[in-house]
C-alpha cells in the first residue's frame, strides 16, 4: 500500500512548478513572448485538441515503426557481429556511422530518397536509434558465461541451441538496456525528421514557431515527451515481465 | 580392470607460451574415484579440461574411452532463466532425448539429489549449497560413465560441503562411475576418493600417486582416524616439498 503513495510523489513538485510558472507568466514577470502560461498550453492540448492529437498519433506511429525496425535489425546485426569476427571487423566501422552521423544533416537527403512523408520520418527515427541496439546486443552476446559455453560444447549442442538456449537469453538484460535507450531516441529521431518533412508533432513545432504560437510549441513538446514516456514505460513493464524470475536488475524495485 | 583414461607423455603449453602440464604419465581404471591434488595454478583444471576434450594436448597423447562425460564446475553455473527442473533436464534437451524419457530421467535425478520439493524454484531463490546440488543433478542426469569435477565444493560453507561430500561418496558406491575430482584440499581428497594424484607447482608433474586405503563406506568420523591422518600427512609432505622447491627456484 505504501508503494502506491510513493508512486505519486513526483506529482507534488510538478504541481508546484506549474503553479509558479502560471503566476510568473500570467503577471508578465516572465514576458509572454518567452513562455506561454501553463493554462494556455493545456488549453492548446485539450481545446484545440484535434490537430495536436492527430499529430501525436502520427509521430507515435512513425517513432514506433522506427523503433521496431532498429530493435529487429539492431539485435540481428549484434548477433551477426558477435558470431563472426570477420563480419565484425569488416562492418562495425559502418555501424558506428549511425552513431556519429548528425541526423539533422542527413535529413534533407532522406527527403530526396523517401519523399515528404512517413517513410522519411521512420528512416530518421531508425538511424538515430539503431546503434544502441547493436552495441548492447554485442556486449550481451560477448558476456556469455564461458563455463556454460563449455557445458554446451560438452553435450554437443547445435548452433541453434547455442543461440536460443544460451547466448540470446544470456544477453536479454543487455538487450533491454538497449531497448530503453532506443525507445527514447526513436522519438527524437522522428521529431527531427518531421522538422524537415512537416507533419506530426515536429511539423507543428516548425509551423507554430514561425507564427509565435508558443502555447502550441509547448503543447507539442509535452506530447512528444509523453510518447517517449509511454515507450519507456512499455519497455520497463516488458522487461520486468521477462526478467522478474531471474535477473537482479528486476528484483525488489 | 579396464583402463578408462590413459595419458602418455602428456604436456600442455598454451599459445602464450605458458606450460601448465609437463610429461604426465598415468592411467585411470574404470570405476575408480581419483582426486587431482595440487597447489593453485598447477594445471589441475587444465588436465580436467583436456580429459573433457575442451582443450587439446600439445604433446603426447591422452586417450579417454568414454563419450558419456559430465562436468561439474567450481561454481554451479546454472541458467538463471530456467527453474531447477529445466536446468537439470538441459543436457537431455541438448542431446535431443525424447520428452517422456527426459521427464523420467530428470525426476530420478531430482529425487536422488534431494531436490524434489524445489523443482519449480529459480536459481536466484536457492542457497549456494542447493545450487551446487542442482549442478550435480544436472551432471548426473545423463547417467555419465565419467564424471569430471573441478573443485566443486570449494566455495561452500563447511556444513553444505560435508553433506554434499557424503552424498557424492554414496552415489559413487551405488553407480561406480569413474570420477576425477580436482581439489586443493588434502582432507577432501582423502575423505572422498580412492586414489590421489598429487601434482607439483607449474609446470605440473605427478609427484605422488597414492592409493587411499580407507574403508569403502565412509562416515565423517573417519577423518579423525590415525589411518586418515597418516595418508593426509604423506600427501601434505610431498605437496609442500614440491611447492617450496618451486618457490625457492623463483627467488
Amino acid at each position: 500500500m505504501k508503494m502506491k503513495w510513493i508512486a505519486f510523489l513526483p506529482l507534488i513538485p510538478l504541481a508546484i512548478a506549474i503553479l509558479l510558472i502560471e503566476i510568473l507568466t500570467r503577471y508578465q514577470i516572465l514576458p509572454s513572448y518567452l513562455a506561454p502560461t501553463p493554462s494556455e498550453v493545456f488549453s492548446a492540448i485539450f481545446v484545440d485538441s484535434k490537430e495536436i492529437w492527430t499529430a501525436f498519433f502520427q509521430t507515435a506511429k512513425a517513432a514506433f515503426l522506427g523503433f521496431l525496425m532498429s530493435a529487429f535489425f539492431g539485435i540481428l546485426i549484434g548477433i551477426i557481429f558477435s558470431s563472426s569476427k570477420w563480419m565484425y571487423r569488416a562492418f562495425y566501422p559502418y555501424a558506428v556511422f549511425f552513431q556519429t552521423v548528425p541526423v539533422i544533416a542527413v535529413a534533407p537527403l532522406l527527403v530526396i530518397w523517401f519523399g515528404y512523408g512517413t517513410p522519411t520520418v521512420v528512416a530518421s527515427s531508425f538511424i538515430v536509434s539503431i546503434f544502441p541496439m547493436i552495441a548492447s546486443t554485442l556486449t550481451g552476446m560477448r558476456s556469455t558465461d564461458p563455463a556454460l559455453v563449455d557445458l554446451f560444447h560438452l553435450y554437443k549442442a547445435n548452433a541453434f541451441d547455442f543461440l536460443f538456449k544460451l547466448r540470446l537469453p544470456f544477453c536479454l538484460p543487455q538487450i533491454f538496456v538497449g531497448l530503453r535507450i532506443a525507445s527514447g531516441l526513436a522519438v527524437i529521431g522522428a521529431v527531427v525528421g518531421e522538422f524537415i518533412t512537416g507533419g506530426g508533432l515536429g511539423g507543428i513545432i516548425e509551423v507554430a514557431k514561425t507564427r509565435q504560437r508558443l502555447d502550441l510549441v509547448f503543447a507539442a513538446i509535452l506530447m512528444a515527451t509523453l510518447i517517449g514516456f509511454i515507450f519507456l514505460s512499455g519497455m520497463n513493464i516488458f522487461s520486468r515481465l521477462v526478467l522478474r524470475n531471474w535477473h537482479a536488475s528486476e528484483k525488489n524495485i | 580392470m579396464k583402463a578408462d583414461i590413459i595419458a602418455r607423455n602428456l604436456s600442455k603449453t598454451f599459445n602464450n607460451g605458458l606450460t601448465t602440464l609437463k610429461n604426465l604419465n598415468f592411467e585411470i581404471t574404470e570405476g575408480d574415484f581419483v582426486s587431482l591434488v595440487g597447489p593453485s595454478g598447477c594445471g589441475k583444471s587444465t588436465l580436467l579440461r583436456l580429459i573433457a576434450k575442451l582443450e587439446m594436448p600439445s604433446e603426447g597423447s591422452l586417450q579417454v574411452y568414454h563419450d558419456q562425460i559430465a562436468f561439474v564446475f567450481q561454481d554451479a553455473h546454472l541458467l538463471p532463466w530456467r527453474n531447477v527442473f529445466e536446468n537439470i533436464s538441459l543436457p537431455l534437451e541438448l542431446q535431443k532425448i525424447s520428452p517422456a524419457e527426459k521427464k523420467s530421467l530428470t525426476e530420478q535425478a531430482l529425487e536422488k539429489i534431494g531436490l524434489k520439493d524445489f523443482a519449480s524454484a529459480y536459481p536466484a531463490q536457492l542457497s549456494g549449497g542447493m545450487k551446487m546440488r542442482v549442478s550435480l543433478a544436472r551432471a548426473l542426469v545423463t547417467q555419465p560413465k565419467l564424471l569430471l569435477m573441478d573443485e566443486p565444493f570449494a566455495a561452500l560453507d563447511e556444513v553444505s560441503r560435508a553433506s554434499l561430500e557424503e552424498d557424492l561418496r554414496k552415489l559413487w558406491l551405488e553407480k561406480k562411475m569413474t570420477i576425477v575430482f580436482v581439489t586443493h584440499s588434502i582432507s577432501e581428497a582423502c575423505f572422498l576418493t580412492n586414489r590421489a594424484l598429487v601434482l607439483s607447482s607449474r609446470p605440473g608433474q605427478i609427484v605422488l600417486d597414492k592409493k587411499i586405503s580407507l574403508p569403502e563406506n565412509r562416515k565423517l568420523e573417519i577423518t579423525l582416524s590415525p589411518e586418515f591422518s597418516k595418508t593426509a600427512r604423506e600427501i601434505l609432505e610431498v605437496l609442500s616439498a614440491n611447492t617450496q622447491q618451486d618457490m625457492a627456484a623463483q627467488l
